[in-house]
């Protein structure tokens, strides 16, 4: 079995979504767009999600890159190639 | 005697369920009549979930389907629920992508919702036979780093990723291509045709 951490973000608006894809491409951080999950609440149907370990570096980047309106970052895993959406926000 | 169904002019899933009827019944010899070639695929799909052996013909007023057989011994597969009786048989569809770019609008959103499109169906159990890129579509296999992926991903599941070789050679990509077969329209027509659903966005 293949487990791997991720953190998937949320956002306001789906300008939001891909100013923040912009930002992150040119700060070299590798994300996945996906519909955001259903066990998440948001305003916004496009959600991203990237290794657990470029949660930090993202939260910088991401931090006074958008519109303003919040950005929310989620646990999650993968198992086995299948998103895996955790409870609890991530720190 | 075979005893005879007359399921003509019933909808699904009336033939089906009527098939199935007379295999809870144990009969092991039996013909269904139906009048379109979809319920001869349905209880096609019943006879084998089931351990019979079906043989249909075509009659005057539609198709006969013979079942014979029917025990523990020669069943395989999964039994069929009738929710699922009417459906295509799974993968037995195929997805065709014309473009880049889902809709008609914002190009970027279009083509994330291109991506997110793929993810839901790679994520999801029921995978097409194949995936079609057509015009522009093609870019989704050359340059696009998410559904290169996720394409890899479903041809990995058992979808072929046919990717128009007429396009590839209109946009200089032939050589960048990173996943799929290149094709050509005969091939691409042939698999539209066989397909029982195509769903085109």
């Amino acid at each position: 079995v293949n487990v791997a951490d991720v953190s998937i973000i949320t956002f306001a608006s789906t300008h939001a979504a891909m100013e923040a894809q912009r930002i992150l491409t040119d700060g070299h951080i590798v994300y996945t767009v996906i519909p955001t999950p259903v066990e998440v609440s948001s305003d916004c149907g496009i959600a991203l999600y990237i290794a657990r370990e470029d949660t930090g570096a993202s939260r910088k980047l991401l931090a006074g890159g958008t519109d303003g309106s919040p950005v929310t970052f989620h646990s999650g895993y993968l198992h086995d190639g299948r998103l895996v959406v955790a409870d609890s926000p991530a720190r | 005697m075979a005893t005879t169904i007359d399921a003509k002019g019933k909808a699904c899933p009336i033939p089906f369920m009527l098939a199935k009827k007379q295999i809870d019944e144990g009969n092991t010899n039996f013909i269904v009549e139906v009048d379109n070639s979809p319920a001869v695929e349905n209880l096609k799909r019943l006879a084998k979930s089931q351990g019979y052996l079906a043989q249909a013909d075509s009659t005057s007023g539609g198709f006969s389907v013979r079942f014979t057989g029917g025990n523990d011994a020669g069943r395989h597969g999964d039994e069929v629920p009738i929710s699922t009786a009417c459906s295509p048989a799974a993968g037995d569809w195929v997805v065709f992508l014309g473009k880049d770019h889902v809709g008609e609008g914002d190009a970027a959103l279009g083509r994330n919702l291109a991506r997110m499109f793929l993810y839901t169906l790679d994520q999801g159990a029921d995978i097409p036979s194949a995936v079609i890129l057509m015009n522009n579509g093609v870019l989704l296999a050359v340059e696009d780093e998410q559904t290169i992926a996720t394409l890899t991903s479903l041809r990995g599941k058992g979808s072929e990723i046919l990717v128009c070789g007429t396009c590839l050679n209109h946009y200089g990509l032939t050589e960048r291509v990173k996943v799929g077969t290149v094709s050509n329209m005969y091939d691409i027509t042939q698999r539209i045709l066989a397909a029982r659903k195509m769903v085109s966005l």
